[in-house]
């Protein structure tokens, strides 16, 4: 299945990839019942359907694991935009309360 | 880089060069994340101190008694601290994930144990956002439910 110069992964990586599976479920509902989280939804989704259910490694196939990886990218550009707005919208909120006070 | 050659590390799934690149390239996007997490606890904190001076809720002509103002200060503070700390550590969680995709980038020849470090650290990063999520939800039910007992009371009374 593998090549001899990739990378196995090994019990703790898959382990890591499967526990990760719900939280993204999860996130991925609430941020749908956030309509401000509504491009997050599709992104966390798709990733936690890419991470399929499997209980031995057997099962998790070398293209399932690079569709993972190529959607987690996705999921992160999203997660670093939200927060990042957040941050500005947070920091004019700041500005603009400091301006009150003075 | 040394490779298990057991049968049962034959049937193992690896990483192709692209879904390492894949991997390797949501560093940057996980750094950004993590550092406007830790600017935003710091943009709270501020928001906290300065809201102790002037809160928009209570314009100066608002009659509010001294111990009621007392105890909003005194919830609000909780709060603000609460999203501080969920801030800051899960910013810490994210550039924790950057950090340890340094050993999967190129031109580093990553082992599987650099995967499942990185791969383990971005578990913790989601596990934390879903744990402080849930938190979220429960208390602003329960906010929601106190506030709807609170008004029922009120109007029991009137």
């Amino acid at each position: 299945m593998n090549a001899s110069n990739e990378p196995l992964l090994d019990d703790k990586a898959l382990a890591a990839l499967n526990k990760t599976r719900p939280w993204l479920y999860f996130l991925g509902i609430v941020a749908c019942l956030g309509t401000a989280f509504a491009a997050l939804i599709i992104l966390l989704a798709g990733i936690g359907v890419t991470m399929h259910v499997h209980r031995g490694p057997l099962m998790l196939g070398p293209e399932a694991v690079e569709l993972a990886c190529i959607r987690q990218r996705s999921v992160w550009i999203v997660n670093a935009f939200t927060v990042g707005v957040l941050a500005l919208v947070m920091l004019f909120q700041l500005l603009t309360t400091l301006h009150l006070i003075r | 880089m040394q490779h298990d050659s057991t049968p049962a590390a034959k049937t193992r799934p690896s990483l192709s060069p692209r879904s390492i690149q894949a991997l390797a390239a949501t560093q940057t996007w996980a750094r950004l994340a993590g550092i406007s997490l830790l600017v935003l606890a710091c943009v709270e904190l501020a928001l906290g101190i300065a809201n102790l001076f002037h809160h928009p809720a209570f314009p100066g002509n608002m009659p509010i008694s001294p111990r009621d103002m007392f105890k909003f200060t005194a919830l609000n503070s909780m709060l603000e601290v609460a999203a501080i700390t969920i801030y800051a550590v899960t910013g810490w969680y994210a550039l924790r994930y950057a950090r340890r995709l340094q050993r999967v980038r190129q031109p580093a020849r990553p082992k599987s144990e650099d995967i499942a470090v990185a791969l383990g650290a971005q578990q913790r990063y989601w596990r934390l956002q879903g744990v402080a999520t849930i938190v979220f939800i429960v208390l602003s039910m329960l906010f929601v439910i106190a506030m709807a007992v609170v008004g029922i009371g009120l109007a029991i009374k009137h």
